[in-house]
């Protein structure tokens, strides 16, 4: 019976040498049930290791269930994946998905006034067809065009906006409220740092517009 | 007077002179002077926590610099340790400049922490093992090891909007709060932007 304790080893011996967590743990799940055969073989029958090898087993089953679940590509739309290359390339489509799920798609149709000029916005939008009109008094100061965001300079300077947002012609944009986007941020800083590019490179797009202008 | 978070940097600061490699010594307010400035306080040039934190903002330098934030890194060694530890560092090309004050004045008008148990105190210890594990390695003590880091971003108008005082070896400023103020410094000094 010992041939069952050296089989069981070996299998752990292969498992620490693999390079693959995924296969560690499934050569460690061999080797348990190994280890358990010949616990049980053994007169008396080792119950205390059957027991040990049993949890070793659940918890490296669960992993590599976990392990495979995140394995699996989410759903994106063909919009959605649109915008996660022009747009958000910078995020794994499991982490874009996350933000999707955190906005709100909508499509609007004007005239519509989304925020007034000084107050501070309650979220941010990003125009995914169409465009968004930013207006101060009766002047067009810019318009936003698909992939651009507004209201992100409110949301990350917290002031309020020196212009109105409005839409002027049917557009379709994506939106999240400024709480959700900071909560999220908080909770995943390895997303919030690729956001924080994609939102600064905006907004260095906006300050060449501006400085191109003056 | 302490430099102080939201405050004007005090003229004792402004007034502490830096040494380049070339041995140029530039004072702290020709550092700042009319634009948004990040003052990254190193420890001594090898150390390992620097090297873990450098390894950490690394890949923010591009963008704080296309918002128009002067890197600037200080550390306490000889200006001669400063080529090797740009090369070590992997920050050739980067858009960092790279000073040095061996007397360690700024670091303490910065109000920097200065002791061993920042490095060799029991969290600065595993700091120092979190730090070799991820792949960094500990270099010579190019500086004085006694010496703890910090940052400060300051705007164009000499206020200072961040501020960090690293307790331990392994204490550093968090990327995605320093990138979240200099956009926030950006966006204050161009209110057109929406």
């Amino acid at each position: 019976m010992d041939l069952l304790l050296h089989i069981a080893n070996l299998f752990l011996l292969i498992s620490f040498s693999v390079k693959s967590m995924l296969w560690l743990r499934a050569l460690n799940i061999l080797a348990g049930g190994f280890f358990i055969a010949w616990a049980v073989s053994y007169s008396p029958p080792i119950w205390s290791s059957v027991a040990w090898n049993i949890l070793f087993g659940l918890v490296n089953m669960w992993r590599i269930y976990v392990a495979i679940l995140e394995r699996r590509p989410p759903r994106l739309s063909a919009e959605e994946q649109r915008l996660h290359k022009a747009v958000f390339s910078e995020l794994t489509a499991r982490d874009v998905r996350s933000l999707f799920d955190l906005g709100q798609w909508e499509n609007g149709l004007p005239p519509e006034m989304l925020c007034e000029v000084g107050t501070v916005s309650p979220r941010v939008w990003m125009v995914a067809d169409g465009e968004i009109t930013v207006r101060k008094a009766d002047r067009m100061i810019r318009t936003i065009k698909p992939g651009d965001f507004v209201g992100e300079a409110s949301f990350l300077a917290r002031k309020p906006l020196a212009a109105s947002v409005v839409i002027e012609s049917p557009v379709r944009f994506l939106s999240w409220s400024t709480q959700d986007l900071e909560r999220f941020m908080d909770e995943r800083p390895e997303v919030a740092s690729g956001l924080q590019r994609i939102l600064s490179a905006c907004l260095v797009r906006k300050l060449d517009q501006v400085s191109q202008a003056a | 007077m302490a430099v102080q978070s939201l405050s004007k940097v005090p003229e004792s600061f402004r007034k502490c002179r830096v040494i380049d490699r070339a041995g140029e010594a530039k004072s702290i307010a020709e550092l700042i002077h009319e634009r948004v400035t990040l003052l990254l306080f190193m420890r001594h040039f090898g150390c390992i926590g620097c090297a873990e934190h450098i390894a950490t903002l690394a890949p923010r330098f591009v963008e704080l610099d296309q918002l128009g934030v002067r890197i600037v890194m200080i550390g306490c060694g000889s200006p001669r340790f400063i080529e090797p530890f740009i090369e070590r560092q992997r920050l050739v090309g980067e858009p960092v400049e790279v000073f040095t004050d061996e007397s360690l004045t700024v670091q303490r008008q910065a109000g920097l922490g200065y002791g061993h148990w920042g490095g060799f105190g029991p969290r600065g210890v595993f700091e120092q093992v979190r730090a070799f594990v991820r792949g960094h390695v500990s270099g010579d003590v190019e500086g004085d090891a006694k010496q703890q880091a910090g940052a400060l971003l300051i705007d164009a108008q000499g206020i200072v909007r961040l501020y960090h005082q690293s307790r331990s070896l392994g204490d550093h400023v968090d990327h995605v709060r320093l990138v979240d103020a200099a956009l926030s410094v950006c966006l204050n000094a161009n209110p057109e932007l929406i």
